[in-house]
């Protein structure tokens, strides 16, 4: 008997002890759930985050590869960057629509021989990368050199306006825009009024009319921004 | 019998106990991990929103250039904070985003003839751990003209802070050493152009923090970092 009450004692022990056990496991159970939700949400921020800083630095690298070839007239170098639908309207000789109309612009430069200096310096960039993380917008600048010897010598700057796409993962220049601020003879310098832009090229005529007229120096034009002023948003 | 069957209830209870203190064992190995990884997930926020911060600056620097070169002063002197300041040269401190706001307005305006090129160029971004301030060093390369008038080259370099408010970075001071002017026919090496002189009846709110001269003369702005491989 008294064993027997003994053991229906730590029966009902046992079983609160389990009972507690439980109620306690569930409730951290519960608690564990939450934690790795919102370790979850964070991660998914963090993602698009890391994301959009890794596109930014691929378009700069993009940008900045598209200029070192074009230093060496690296025509289809050049053109590998573009993406198969895209334009490239260089001042005011019109667009060129679609990649290979682009190569075969390009392809209307000058070659790399002795002689030739070709310098297109890309700086100053202010890229925009979409919230979906597939297109982007950058605006950029060039400062110029250019050389043929014995024959001319010149300084140029432009502006970029440029849009961005990203295809299998990777970025491609979708849209090439330089607005030129000025071309000026090395002897002459600017104040004398500047240099015509590069015409139209003989027998080779754009896919497009330019989608913009202007002046260049000593005539002033504003490229239109893609980007709203970034403190005041306006 | 019953007291075999009580017996017997009595293993199978120990049973349940051991295998919910386990579970309980397992249950503290999932939460240490958890805050493992709470852990690294604090260390890779603050990593991730520094490469936004340097993005954000270096983009905030890049549009003072663009509209400066525009000559579009409200926009530039939108980039301030309220309390920011600017030096440009040897002009003396203007202190505030209302008084920057009126520097600006005294330099000129876009129109017909005139060529203001401020590229901004080669940036140091420096975040603070706590980022919600930075310092940058900078360089502008310049040029300017004036049909018929004029043309130079110029160049320098800033030492700028930039400040973070509700999210977002702005200038909390501008500060532009002036390396050389140079005019374009006469090059660097014939000792340079003087560098903008005082605004008539507008005098600066402090006077110049750092007193140096123009190429031919050398002067090596402070630099706002150590020596990023030895720290020195």
């Amino acid at each position: 008997m008294k064993m027997q009450s003994l053991l229906v004692v730590c029966g009902i022990a046992l079983f609160v002890v389990v009972g507690v056990a439980l109620a306690g496991g569930g409730e951290s159970k519960k608690d564990l759930a939450s934690e790795v939700d919102a370790l979850k949400t964070q991660v998914a921020a963090l993602q698009k985050q890391a994301q959009a800083s890794q596109d930014y630095v691929a378009i700069s690298n993009l940008q900045t590869a598209y200029g070192y070839y074009v230093d060496k007239c690296k025509w289809d170098e050049a053109a590998d960057l573009f993406a198969k639908d895209s334009t490239l309207e260089i001042g005011l000789r019109g667009v060129y629509v679609g990649q290979d109309r682009v190569r075969a612009y390009l392809h209307k430069l000058p070659d790399l021989k002795y002689g030739t200096l070709f310098n297109h310096m890309q700086l100053q960039p202010k890229i925009d990368v979409a919230p979906d993380g597939l297109t982007a917008q950058g605006r950029w600048r060039a400062i110029m050199q250019v050389g043929i010897l014995h024959r001319s010598a010149q300084w140029g700057e432009a502006t970029y306006e440029n849009d961005y796409v990203k295809e299998d993962g990777i970025w491609k220049i979708k849209k090439l825009h330089a607005y030129f601020t000025y071309y000026a003879n090395y002897y002459k310098g600017w104040d004398q009024g500047g240099d015509p832009p590069p015409g139209p090229i003989p027998g080779f005529p754009p896919d497009r009319p330019s989608t913009e007229t202007y002046g260049l120096y000593p005539d002033v034009y504003v490229p239109p921004y893609h980007y709203k002023n970034p403190v005041t948003g306006k | 019998m019953k007291m075999q069957s009580l017996l017997s209830l009595f293993a199978v209870l120990l049973f349940v106990v051991v295998g919910v203190a386990l579970a309980g064992g397992e249950k503290k190995d999932r939460s240490s991990e958890i805050d493992k990884l709470k852990t690294q997930v604090a260390a890779l926020q603050a990593q991730a929103q520094a490469a936004q911060d340097y993005i954000a600056i270096s983009n905030l620097q890049a549009s003072y250039g663009y509209y400066g070169d525009k000559c579009e002063w409200d926009q530039v002197a939108d980039l301030f904070a309220k309390d920011g300041t600017l030096e440009i040269g040897l002009r003396g401190v203007w202190v505030g985003q209302d008084r920057v706001r009126a520097y600006l307005h005294t330099l000129p305006d876009l129109k017909y003839g005139v060529l203001f090129n401020h590229m901004q160029l080669q940036p140091v971004i420096d975040i603070a751990p706590d980022g919600k301030t930075a310092k940058a060093r900078w360089r502008a390369f310049e040029q300017f003209g004036m049909l018929h008038r004029a043309a130079q080259w110029g160049g320098g370099v800033y030492e700028n802070e930039y400040v973070k408010e509700d999210g977002v970075w702005k200038i909390q001071k501008l500060h532009y050493y002036m390396t050389y002017y140079v005019d374009y026919y006469k090059g660097w090496d014939q000792g340079g152009n003087p560098p903008p002189g005082p605004i008539k009846g507008f005098p600066p709110d402090r006077p110049t923090t750092v007193d140096y001269k123009l190429y031919p003369d050398v002067f090596t702005p402070p630099f706002h970092y150590k020596n990023p491989v030895t720290g020195k």
